[in-house]
């Protein structure tokens, strides 16, 4: 699997380290009830198909928000998460 | 039919033309008083213990493809009882007793080997935390003997045990661990839940789930609506989706892992080998043929295949260990989707929805489990009361904070 | 027994090897299976369950019975290696395996008298009583009578790599379709890998007695080779094996850099490569069905494709006498190149009415194979013709039954072969299938090019424009004949 960075360019999937799906970005504020950290932190929708991802890039240190299918691997494209948020 | 030495001697005098199928294939029907889905291992030894325990009679098991389709048929076979935990200690303790009377219970031969297991170690940090497990084993009423170097060469006498990155201490040898045949296992159970008169329907795969009220009410398939009381979801690498059916979300990503078989190989390898320093374990099957595996591909995934830097990863593990299966061959590697939970300890419990029940989260050791998760399971269908040795396998325990966190890793996906 | 004038071997380097312990000598270019073909011998190996008695089926890594142990001097052992891959050195030494005493006396054989009673999957219905039994008596029998081969036990030390490397296209298989295909793709200037699992470049013409352009097929397959050799944007890998297809246009692959000579302290036996090119060519062949008939297994059974790859590349023949069995032309094209080197074809039958009459041999039309004879070695076929049945001599039965395209890596991403009832085989998905391995395109034949000018005309880096050389070699590469049909 390569993961295009915008930084760096086409890399190998050796190099980057998944997080989760791209609503691991809605963070709950402070003082949100507890049910909404236990969303953030454990419930999933863990979607079968394409799906908004984040991974890091160990190697320039970027987040990035992956557009990936999860049942074919193919990576459609991938964004900084702050070109992401900014996009909204 | 019962099988036996003498049936086979009998059979074949008489041209082995007596057998009949194993189990029954019959229609779907309208309604059922409990529904399986999922035609796993976990959910053909929970339809088997709701009949032989609590001789419930009208259950199906639905499964979409044929039974044993999913990750019954592709693990790497592994049976142990070495947790430290309280709540995984003594639910995995009752599993290995149930895979001991298995063969006479199930009157089919899933080939239980006891053959041992040894986890290496190699640092005396890892030491200190094997002679930890092993007490805690031992407490259980399991046994486990602690091994240094030289009792660890007596077994394995092929391991490079001064390799120079991960030299070998020791081993924590657990005598009754083993591996199990696990295609039999689920057509043991299906044959011996069939005969107890459970209606296992293949190729039925499960669209939706009816609710109304907050009570499930039946679900959708593809042969048609079928009504029931009671639904239980045992799907596995599948359980987001059939639980998104009844608009719930899981503590559970879905991760691909991978395992490997060579060549078939006259005996070299009597134990299960467990490399205390990457995550990679094998063992012979009796066919001949080097079983073995190592991680998940840490990334989301249902594609049913795995990687190819894990599966170099594997092979390197395998080299660093043991040089001499670098003479072997390697056969076939394949992939199963595995129901990942963020503390890598199961779920067998109800849902917010009445009458239905999830059972899933079993990460890398599921088929070790499944004499006792159908067990389960059933006991909590049956009586509406957890098992007492599942009692901690709960839904909500990652709000409310009762983790068990076997490995000390953190309780979060992307740590497992 | 050797043919006089045939074959690619260099009768100028003889080679001598050990197998079960005696001498044999080749020559240069034989693989371990063409030498002992060539030597007579026949019985190399038993089966796993029943220890029948079996030869070699098969001319290529498809081989399931002639598995040998591979003996080096320091005690080290290679089990499960294919006498049809292992290509011959001096002072190679292999042995048979999965036999006890020796393969000729093996007394395992005793299973092919129970059969009755260990039928498929027996085992799970017995073994469990006592309990305690099975690890100590029951498991520990089935686990010695299992397997094959045997691994030594010793550390294997010999240093292996490890590589990476990138093209625009790969191609896999250097028959005539792949030929073609690195040629069209190497003069329209894409990087090219081809990789071939041989030794030789050329796939069934080696192995068939066809000509192109005039020329006799090694020979073209050798002007072929010189261009592509001269090409710096081409790479061509022999011994070379492609094993998988992973994401993001990944490929593992297995080089024998050292398998084929004498161990020695560094030269690395295998290379495992990790190849990145966005699209590839399977142009991987095909391999010839065997024919079910009861005792179809004795040694001296071979597939046709295989009788014929003996006598054209390797100049060698399995017995004196052959019988041909098939449906098919190239049950008849065996026979032909048999009487032209002169071998005696004691029939071929054909189950077919309207099987063409043979010319130098005699057609048994409408007659099929039932039964055969001969424990350690093909003596006689049984032929049932209309309503007679009777023996015709024998020491080698070729059976052609049709041919299966190698589409194994178009389905590793999960994508299913497809059922064509007119071609009776399975063909490649198409690439649009779910599942397909993208940027995977299978040529069919050697004649179809029109797969290398669709990878070329889809490719990212613009080189449409130099289809039309492609396009050049394509209608070139129609001329071609057809070396396997399906
Ligand atoms: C490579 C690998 C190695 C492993 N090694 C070990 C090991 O050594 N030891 C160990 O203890 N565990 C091991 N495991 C884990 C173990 O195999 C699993 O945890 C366990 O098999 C999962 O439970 P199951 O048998 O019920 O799952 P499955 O066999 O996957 O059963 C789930 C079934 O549900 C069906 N299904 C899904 N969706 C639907 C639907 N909508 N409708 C109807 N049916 C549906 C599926 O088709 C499938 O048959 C391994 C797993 C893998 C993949
Ligand atoms: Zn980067």
């Amino acid at each position: 699997m390569l993961i295009p960075c915008p930084l760096c360019g086409p890399r190998d999937r050796r190099e980057f380290h998944p997080r989760g799906g791209a609503e691991y970005l809605d963070r709950p504020d402070a003082d949100a009830p507890a049910q909404a950290w236990d969303a953030l932190l454990h419930l999933r929708t863990n979607p079968a198909g394409r799906t908004q991802e984040v991974w890091q890039h160990e190697c320039c240190g970027a987040w990035l928000e992956v557009d990936r299918c999860t049942v074919t691997h193919r990576v459609f494209g991938a964004r900084l998460v702050s070109e992401a948020r900014d996009a909204g | 039919m019962r099988y036996s030495g003498l049936r086979v001697l009998a059979e074949g005098l008489r041209g082995n033309r007596g057998w009949r199928p194993a189990w029954d294939r019959p229609d779907p029907q309208d309604a059922y008083d409990i529904v399986i889905i999922g035609g796993g291992g976990h959910g053909l030894s929970t339809a088997y213990y709701l009949a032989r325990n609590h001789g419930l009679r009208n259950i199906a098991v639905l499964e979409k493809g044929y039974l044993g389709s999913g990750n019954i048929g592709r693990n790497t076979t592994i049976v142990r009882a070495n947790y430290l935990l309280p709540g995984n200690s003594e639910f995995y303790s009752h599993s290995l007793r149930l895979w001991e009377g298995l063969e006479a219970d199930l009157n089919y031969n899933v080939m239980h080997s006891q053959r041992g297991l040894i986890n290496l170690f190699h640092s005396d940090g890892q030491r200190d935390a094997f002679a930890r497990r092993g007490n805690a084993m031992i407490n259980q009423g399991d046994d486990a003997i602690l091994l240094d170097r030289d009792g660890v060469r007596d077994h394995l006498p092929y391991l490079d045990f001064d390799n120079i990155r991960f030299p070998v201490y020791g081993g924590l040898l657990h005598p009754r661990g083993g591996t199990a045949r696990h295609d039999a296992v689920a057509w043991g159970y299906a044959r011996a839940a069939s005969r107890l008169g459970v209606h296992l329907i293949e190729n039925c795969e499960v669209t939706g789930i009816d609710v109304a009220g907050g009570r499930v009410t039946g679900v959708q398939t593809s042969r048609g609506a079928i009504r029931a009381k009671k639904v239980a979801m045992v799907v596995a690498g599948r359980s987001s989706q059939v639980a998104a059916m009844a608009d719930l979300t899981l503590p559970i990503e879905s991760h691909v892992l991978q395992a490997f078989v060579t060549e078939g190989l006259k005996p070299c390898i009597d134990h299960v080998v467990s490399f205390g320093m990457g995550h990679f374990y094998i063992s012979q099957s009796d066919k001949g043929g080097l079983v073995f595996g190592g991680d998940i591909d840490f990334y989301p995934s249902y594609a049913a295949r795995g990687g190819l830097h894990m599966a170099e990863h594997v092979m390197e593990a395998a080299m660093t260990l043991m040089p001499m299966i670098g003479r072997a061959r390697v056969l076939r590697s394949w992939g199963g989707i595995m129901d990942m939970s963020p503390d890598g300890s199961p779920i067998i419990d109800r849902t917010p929805v009445d009458g239905l029940y999830v059972n899933c989260g079993w990460n890398y050791g599921g088929f070790k489990a499944v004499p006792a998760s159908g067990w389960c399971l059933a006991h909590l269908m049956a009586t509406e009361e957890s098992h007492e040795v599942a009692r901690r396998y709960r839904l909500d325990r990652f709000a409310t904070g009762h983790l068990l966190d076997e490995e000390g890793t953190g309780s979060q996906h992307n740590l497992h | 027994m050797r043919v006089d004038g045939r074959g690619l071997i260099d009768r100028g380097r003889p080679v001598r090897f050990r197998f079960d312990g005696r001498d044999v000598t080749g020559y240069a270019g034989d693989t371990v299976a063409s030498a002992l073909v060539a030597d007579g011998e026949r019985l190399v190996g038993r089966s796993f369950k029943y220890h029948r008695p079996r030869g070699i089926l098969t001319v290529g890594p498809e081989e399931p019975n002639a598995l040998l142990e591979v003996l080096e001097p320091g005690g080290q052992v290679t089990p499960n290696t294919r006498a049809t891959v292992q290509e011959v050195f001096d002072g190679l030494e292999v042995r048979s395996q999965n036999r006890w005493p020796s393969l000729r006396h093996d007394l395992m054989a005793v299973n092919d008298r129970f059969a009755a009673f260990l039928g498929a999957g027996f085992y799970y219905k017995t073994f469990m009583w006592p309990r305690r039994f099975w690890e100590g008596l029951y498991e520990p029998l089935i686990r010695r009578a299992a397997g094959l081969g045997r691994l030594s036990g010793k550390h294997d030390e010999a240093p292996y790599e490890r590589a990476f490397a990138h093209a625009d296209l790969l191609v896999i298989g250097a028959g005539p379709a792949g030929l073609m295909a690195a040629l069209a793709a190497g003069r329209a200037g894409a990087d090219v890998i081809l990789a071939e699992a041989d030794s030789r470049p050329g796939g069934r013409l080696l192995a068939e007695d066809e000509a192109v352009d005039g020329l006799p097929g090694p020979d073209w397959v050798a002007g072929v080779m010189a261009e592509l050799r001269a090409m710096p944007n081409v790479r061509v890998m022999l011994r070379t094996t492609i094993t998988g297809a992973y994401d993001g246009g990944q490929w593992g692959a297995l080089e024998r850099v050292g398998l084929h000579r004498a161990p020695a302290p560094d030269l690395p036996r295998e290379c495992f490569w990790r190849i990145t090119a966005p699209r590839a060519i399977l142009a991987a062949g095909a391999l010839e069905r065997p024919v079910a008939f009861p005792d179809n297994d004795r040694p001296g059974v071979m597939l046709a494709s295989a009788v014929r790859g003996y006598l054209h590349r390797f100049g060698a023949v399995a017995g004196r006498k052959v019988a041909v069995f098939g449906a098919h032309d190239d049950a008849h094209r065996t026979a032909r190149d048999l009487v032209a080197a002169g071998v005696t074809v004691t029939a071929v039958i054909d189950p077919r009415e309207d099987a063409p009459e043979g010319d130098g041999y005699r057609t048994r039309a409408g007659a099929v194979v039932i039964g055969t004879r001969g424990r350690l070695g093909l003596t006689g076929v049984r032929v049932r013709e209309g309503s007679s049945e009777f023996w015709v001599e024998a020491d080698v039965l070729a059976v052609a039954g049709g041919w299966n395209p190698s589409v194994h890596l178009t389905c590793h991403m999960g994508a299913r072969p497809v059922w064509d009832a007119d071609a009776v085989a399975f063909l490649p998905p198409g690439p649009d299938a779910p599942g397909a391995v993208p940027g995977l395109e299978a040529a069919a034949s050697a004649w179809d090019g029109r797969a290398v000018v669709r990878v070329l005309a889809a490719d990212p880096l613009e080189m449409k424009r130099t289809v039309a050389a492609a396009l050049s070699v394509m209608r070139h590469g129609m001329a071609l004949p057809r070396v396997w049909q399906i």
